[in-house]
């Protein structure tokens, strides 16, 4: 990634500059210092810089390999190899700018061919969200009143949904990992989406706010008729002041749900909403209809029941030879490959199931005899895995 | 090079936070007879827990990595 490069004579240049020294002498206390480094290594074996990391020199024992040319058995002598690890708070600020980001723990039930499904929903994403939001600012319209105990309702809901989520970002980024280089440009979108989501939630405090002062005002319209002027007075005062203190719950209550959103997922928001409109198990089918029609809910109980009549994975499992004693169940064919010369079992099954573990699986549903050999150009058939319940 | 401790310390202080800043541009930094620090780009994976069988999604992340040179490594070669 980086291409530019920096040498001894640029470091010594601006660490001259930070210390007021000539650079001479900056230069000369670099080679020094690197020659101290190598000193201590030979001698000790083991150097370390605090706030700058630790060398280490470590006896690699003899091992055997093959000659990749030709493919005769070699054996590669015993060896001293230098390894340098990174002090933690340099590895912290190295890592600066991805730092926001957490390792996270993905639901068991996210089997990749509900993946495959689940990466076309998100190509519309977009749109979608939008209609969602169009639904939000109705629903917010109709729930003025009941928004501040709605909303504490979501935050639970949200922990089930987060769970629901997961799988939905595993399938995003299954769908990077198919071109690998949008990394960064992922990470942009990300940030946007967030920001997206965030700009959404400030129009909904917006729409919330909105609804509510008309009703809160309302009574003050009303009241003039029926009490002295006085009584009139208090009341609209009353009233203000509860509505300014409503407006400040609901805010208040916004801004932690906002809290509580930010961190897991973009799209929640607009999720808890449709699970509240209609009570789904399944956040996918309800999506799915969802695209098609906004809050149809008959139409999302058909989807649900076309689900439901999808043969299990158990079922479709019959159908083909298992691996024994896999964790997965093979329930079809994903795709085909065709073997090139810098292809590896290891790096397709990284590619395609996320991990190397998945190797076994392609080698046995491929009946490969000699998985160290394969001829290029041979044509290899991805399984289709389900987990197995 | 008639420094004191004192100065040496600051010196090294500056030297780390030199090379700080240049991975903070993304800049590799080659130190000629010792070794190159690299930059790299490791991309988000999925990893499974073999003791709990749970799958986690790992973030991408930069990672700080040393190369020996060749010169040095022949010479920790012969002893």
């Amino acid at each position: 990634m980086a291409n530019e490069k920096s040498t001894i004579q640029d470091l010594a240049e601006s660490l001259a500059a930070r210390n007021h020294c000539s650079r001479t002498k900056a230069d000369t206390f670099l080679r020094k210092m690197l020659s101290l480094i190598k000193n201590g290594l030979n001698s000790d074996n083991f150097v370390k810089i605090k706030g700058f990391g630790t060398f280490k020199l470590v006896t690699v024992s003899s091992r055997e390999s093959v000659d990749v040319n030709t493919g005769a058995r070699i054996e590669i002598a015993e060896h001293q190899r230098v390894l340098f690890t990174p002090d933690a708070s340099l590895k912290a600020r190295v890592n600066k700018p991805f730092e926001k980001f957490e390792t996270m723990i993905i639901d068991d039930d996210a089997d990749l061919g509900k993946l495959d499904v689940d990466t076309e929903n998100d190509k519309t994403e977009e749109p979608e969200e939008d209609q969602d939001s169009v639904e939000d600012i109705e629903e917010a319209e109709k729930v003025a009143e009941p928004m501040l105990e709605a909303k504490e309702e979501i935050i639970p809901a949200e922990a089930e949904i987060v769970a629901e989520e997961k799988p939905e970002e595993k399938a995003q980024e299954m769908s990077l990992n198919d071109n690998i280089s949008v990394t960064s440009v992922y990470l942009g979108d990300a940030d946007s989406e967030k920001e997206d989501n965030s700009s959404q939630e400030v129009e909904q405090v917006k729409d919330v706010a909105v609804p509510t002062t008309p009703k809160s005002s309302m009574p003050t319209f009303v009241v003039p008729e029926n009490g002295t002027r006085k009584g009139k007075k208090s009341f609209l005062i009353i009233c203000l002041a509860v509505g300014a203190v409503v407006l400040i719950l609901v805010s208040y209550a916004a801004g932690y749900y906002h809290w509580f959103v930010a961190e897991n997922t973009v799209l929640a928001k607009p999720q808890s909403f449709v699970i509240k409109s209609t009570p789904a198990k399944k956040v996918y089918p309800v999506r799915r209809a969802f695209k098609k029609e906004l809050s149809d809910s008959s139409k999302t109980a058909a989807v649900k029941s076309e689900k439901s009549q999808e043969p299990s994975a158990k079922e479709l499992s019959k159908q083909y030879e298992q691996l024994p004693g896999g964790r997965y169940l093979i329930i079809g064919t994903l795709e085909e490959h065709e073997m090139k010369a810098t292809d590896t079992l290891i790096k397709l099954s990284k590619k395609i199931y996320g991990s190397k573990d998945y190797v076994k699986y392609i080698i046995f549903y491929n009946h490969l005899e000699n998985p160290d050999l394969i001829p290029l150009g041979t044509k290899l058939k991805m399984p289709k895995l389900a987990h197995e319940e | 090079m008639g420094m004191n401790a004192k100065d040496t310390q600051k010196m090294m202080n500056d030297f780390i936070e030199e090379l700080s800043c240049c991975f903070d541009e993304s800049k590799d930094v080659t130190l000629h007879g010792f070794g190159v620090f690299e930059l790299k780009n490791r991309k988000e994976r999925i990893i499974m827990n073999p003791s709990s069988g749970k799958k986690m999604l790992v973030p991408p992340k930069l990672s700080l990595s040393f190369k020996l040179s060749e010169t040095l490594k022949n010479k920790i070669k012969e002893g």
